[in-house]
């Protein structure tokens, strides 16, 4: 069984049902409205952005169900990420933000999951000035500023 | 460009980029930049790891920080000193009065005994849901988690979810007992005690039998059971019989004493660990591995842990991974109580010794191997570490 999905630039994406309900907001969408061929408009995400998304839910069709790892210390939690995803996420800036941004939307936790771990390491290993360069930012503290909060999160370092 | 597309990703899936990053690389995120700082400053508060005179006596931009930073706190790890002039309540005037989040504290470090009143003398919003001491004393300045000190912890006993007492210690077993008793959310029970002549984190099965523990929702279980009587115990040691270290009874109280402790473990359906026994490190513990000491404190009035005690009782317990016996006068006599360990509890690794060859190193070496999770950097030949000399004097 198939379904079409819109997306927000009016293009139609026709995929199987397995695959849509990797995300949990067409899964619930497809369960309140019944059988109906009617397409499923997503109008938060581009055909750019879709597309990508689909190619990831076709590779994890068959993935078991992720049942969240329960940890006290959510920092305990492992960043590896397997190769194929690694790959995936081998995309420009505002691509990996907009695929993070349509995970969310849709629901897709083991993308969303990915996409974070995917900036985490961008960000592992970089100096505040690095972060800055890696993500366009501008600094706007005085020194003083950046002394003063680097002595009160003095304790964090080396930890 | 003032915004990035970092900045316009909802807080929810910016906190769960900071999740992946340690306090460290946190800390460094909040120097990148204001909009940066709004972001991970209450992410790198949420868990803290702090020094106890860092913030007392040191740091008075942290301690500032700590005032502003109350809301986003959940746990804190406290690093306490070996220090007599330090009162450990002067930590709480650095932290505002209202902490609406914390609810987890760990105290490490050599500090002295009383340093352990330290989270239950916490504010009186605080309720804890996970209380974990790692204070590792020196010798000779050993805490007593008396009854004053479970007294004290009553308070939290609805919202305790997770305890743990390390191994230089003795608590109380009363103690440990009323906890089990009126705590309904516990999932996590610790006591490592390991100071035995004071009957140190042993529980009662006389005192077990007459009251209803309430957690039954509990996962692991870690704590000795004693006072049973032992009958069965045929073994010598150094010349005399080693049941004369058990309360006497015969041996139809010893079974129906036994059932009545299987039966209250045997609710636990839920138990992950089950450690009743355990060896005792070296290095890390106040006793030492030297044979005498060992058999002098060993324990005799413990479950035998066979099928004819009433092992049955406790076939429910199908999600055990990790069952401690160790140290324990139990009579596995080969088969039978193998294959009931096969069969009943298929994925729990059992760790034991044999005690006809506890004196063989092998056996130690196997047993801290098996007992990793609480000592990571033990040193298994440490036998002739001169730690606690003064555990000494009998040996034979």
């Amino acid at each position: 069984m198939t379904v079409i999905l819109v997306s927000s630039d009016n293009q139609d994406f026709k995929v199987d049902k397995e695959v849509a309900e990797r995300s949990i907001l067409i899964k619930n969408m497809l369960e309140d409205v019944g059988e109906s061929d009617s397409p499923i408009p997503l109008p938060n995400v581009t055909s750019a952005v879709l597309t990508k998304v689909i190619e990831y839910c076709e590779h994890h069709r068959n993935d078991p169900v992720q049942v969240p790892e329960e940890t006290d210390d959510p920092r305990k939690r492992s960043n590896d990420i397997e190769e194929w995803d690694m790959k995936f996420m081998q995309v420009d800036q505002e691509m990996l933000f907009e695929i993070i941004l349509a995970a969310n939307y849709l629901d897709i936790k083991p993308l969303l999951d990915v996409g974070c771990k995917t900036v985490a390491n961008i960000i592992k290993g970089k100096t505040p000035e690095e972060i800055r360069k890696a993500f366009n930012i501008v600094n706007d503290f005085t020194p003083e500023e950046e002394a003063q909060i680097k002595k009160e999160n003095e304790w964090a370092e080396d930890r | 460009m003032s915004t990035t597309l970092f900045d316009n990703l909802p807080y929810e899936v910016q906190e769960l980029i900071g999740n992946h990053l340690n306090p460290s690389e946190l800390a460094t995120c909040t120097r990148v930049s204001q909009a940066w700082r709004t972001i991970f400053d209450p992410i790198l508060w949420s868990h803290i790891d702090l020094d106890f005179d860092n913030v007392v006596k040191r740091n008075s931009a942290l301690s500032g920080a700590l005032k502003t930073h109350g809301d986003n706190i959940r746990s804190i790890s406290l690093d306490c000193p070996y220090d007599k002039y330090q009162n450990p309540q002067a930590f709480w005037k650095h932290c505002p009065p209202d902490l609406p989040l914390l609810d987890s504290m760990t105290i490490i470090g050599q500090c002295l005994p009383h340093w352990k009143y330290l989270p239950l003398r916490c504010p009186p919003s605080v309720k804890w849901k996970k209380l974990v001491f790692d204070m590792n004393n020196y010798a000779g300045s050993n805490s007593y988690y008396g009854d004053d000190f479970f007294n004290l912890l009553d308070r939290h006993a609805p919202t305790l979810e997770v305890f743990r007492i390390d191994q230089r210690s003795y608590a109380s077993g009363y103690g440990v007992n009323r906890l089990l008793s009126m705590a309904p959310n516990l999932r996590e029970l610790h006591i490592l005690s390991d100071r035995r002549e004071m009957g140190g984190g042993m529980l009662d099965a006389r005192e077990i039998a007459r009251t209803d523990w309430v957690c039954t929702g509990l996962e692991v279980f870690v704590c000795r059971i004693g006072n049973i009587p032992r009958p069965d115990i045929t073994r010598y040691i150094g010349g005399s019989l080693s049941r004369e270290q058990v309360k006497s009874g015969t041996l139809e109280e010893s079974i129906e004493l036994q059932r009545q402790v299987y039966s209250r473990l045997a609710r636990f359906t839920r138990l992950r660990e089950l450690r009743l026994g355990f060896p005792v490190n070296s290095r890390t513990s106040y006793l030492k591995h030297r044979r005498g000491d060992k058999e002098k404190y060993r324990q005799y009035g413990c479950l035998a842990t066979t099928v004819e005690s009433g092992l049955d009782l406790l076939k429910n317990l199908k999600e055990l991974r990790i069952v401690g016996l160790q140290d324990m006068e139990i009579y596995i006599d080969g088969d039978k109580e193998h294959t009931w360990f096969k069969e009943n509890w298929p994925n729990a690794t059992i760790g034991y010794e044999d005690y006809q060859t506890d004196s063989d190193a092998t056996t130690v070496s196997s047993d801290s191997e098996s007992y990793d999770s609480y000592d990571s950097d033990d040193d298994i030949n440490g036998d002739e570490d001169d730690e606690g000399e003064n555990m000494n004097e009998n040996e034979q």
